[in-house]
């Protein structure tokens, strides 16, 4: 038997490519998973609810794919590139559904749900750069992660990855732990 | 009253409540700037506020532009005299994030309405400002990949700001790595 909850996020993952996401609501999603509107309302409460479990399970696809992508590499400046290089690619190979969740950042919650994910980010990238002996690991990883996210939504609006806009976090990374 | 002396007697009581409310602002948190003290402080009745802005939140967003406009002008004074280039970046970036720091119901404000569509919208004409301004000093600097490194380099100072603001606090490890990073020898 079909998981419901499988079946609606898939249905939104179709869905965000031919649907505008204010266009979006519970019953066009449970007609496409064909699940009825009680379980939609069980599993996820309402529409909000919905687009954090679609978020979380975006951002868990992320970071399976940084993870294939640097399985094997050892720990240092080309690690962190090639897992932001992923990071930016799943973004673009996801472009319908990333442009509902950043039309949904408008929502308090789910602005909360990306907050939380941040930080995990951060952490991960922080102990890769006080690895390599940055002078303030933890602040870089959290400027660098603001460029990240300023990067993916210009490739967003693009849609296409912009090697200048690359270059220009490549040279943060080359430079962003020079001390004083 | 005519029209046109009653829609000046409104711009008037508008230009004397935002002038209060940007005054206030130096040393109120958002949540003392009640509609009743703003007008105390701009010496009008507070019924009258209702005939001035469809609801507090309208004057909170007019608010916010005014506070953003004012700390552009002053980083513009302050940079005034110093040639372009990575130093007056520098201080340009330096003097942004104290003003932020100093203004609690600014540091308010911008948490307040990052969810309201009229608050946005002033917040994105402050930050085009501000990247216009980073891009026109990494041009000068000979920066590599000016616009898109200006940028980058506004979503990490909104970032420090924002985090500032969480903290209550300045953050020296941001602001050092974000000044070491423009400081970085370059060939």
């Amino acid at each position: 038997m079909t998981d419901p909850r499988q079946s609606l996020l898939d249905a939104g993952t179709r869905l965000a490519r031919c649907v505008d996401f204010e266009a979006l609501d519970t019953d066009r999603l449970c007609r496409e998973a064909a699940v009825d509107p009680a379980t939609f309302a069980a599993t996820f409460g309402d529409l909000t609810g919905y687009l954090a479990a679609l978020q979380e399970r975006f951002m868990a696809a992320l970071i399976d794919r940084m993870l294939a992508a640097t399985a094997g590499m050892r720990p240092g400046l080309l690690r962190i590139q090639v897992a932001i290089e992923a990071f930016l690619g799943h973004c673009l190979a996801e472009h319908a559904l990333r442009g509902w969740l950043l039309a949904a950042r408008e929502r308090p919650e789910i602005f909360a749900v990306l907050e939380r994910q941040n930080r995990t980010y951060a952490l991960l990238i922080g102990s890769e750069l006080h690895a390599l002996g940055w002078p303030h690991p933890q602040a870089a990883a959290r400027m660098l992660l603001a460029m990240i996210n300023e990067a993916a939504l210009a490739e967003h609006r693009l849609g296409q990855p912009s090697a200048e806009i690359r270059e220009a976090l490549w040279d943060f990374l080359q430079h962003g732990g020079a001390r004083r | 009253m005519t029209t046109r002396a009653a829609d000046d007697a409104v711009n008037a009581d508008r230009t004397a409540v935002l002038t209060a409310g940007v005054r206030l602002s130096a040393t109120l948190r958002l949540d003392a700037l009640s509609v009743e003290r703003v007008c105390a402080a701009a010496h009008l009745d507070p019924a009258r506020f209702t005939a001035l802005y469809p609801s507090p939140t309208a004057f909170r967003c007019e608010l916010l532009g005014c506070l953003i406009d004012e700390v552009r002008d002053t980083v513009a004074r302050i940079t005034a005299d110093m040639p372009s280039g990575i130093g007056r970046l520098k201080l340009a970036l330096k003097t942004y994030l104290e003003a932020q720091a100093t203004r609690p119901a600014l540091r308010d404000l911008l948490v307040a309405l990052r969810f309201e569509p009229a608050g946005i919208e002033v917040m994105r004409r402050g930050l085009f400002a501000l990247r216009t301004m980073i891009e026109a000093e990494l041009q000068t600097a000979q920066w590599p990949h000016p616009q898109a490194s200006a940028r980058l380099l506004t979503a990490a100072v909104i970032d420090i700001a924002r985090a500032e603001q969480e903290a209550q606090t300045r953050r020296d490890d941001l602001r050092a790595t974000l000044f070491d990073y423009l400081d970085s020898p370059r060939p």
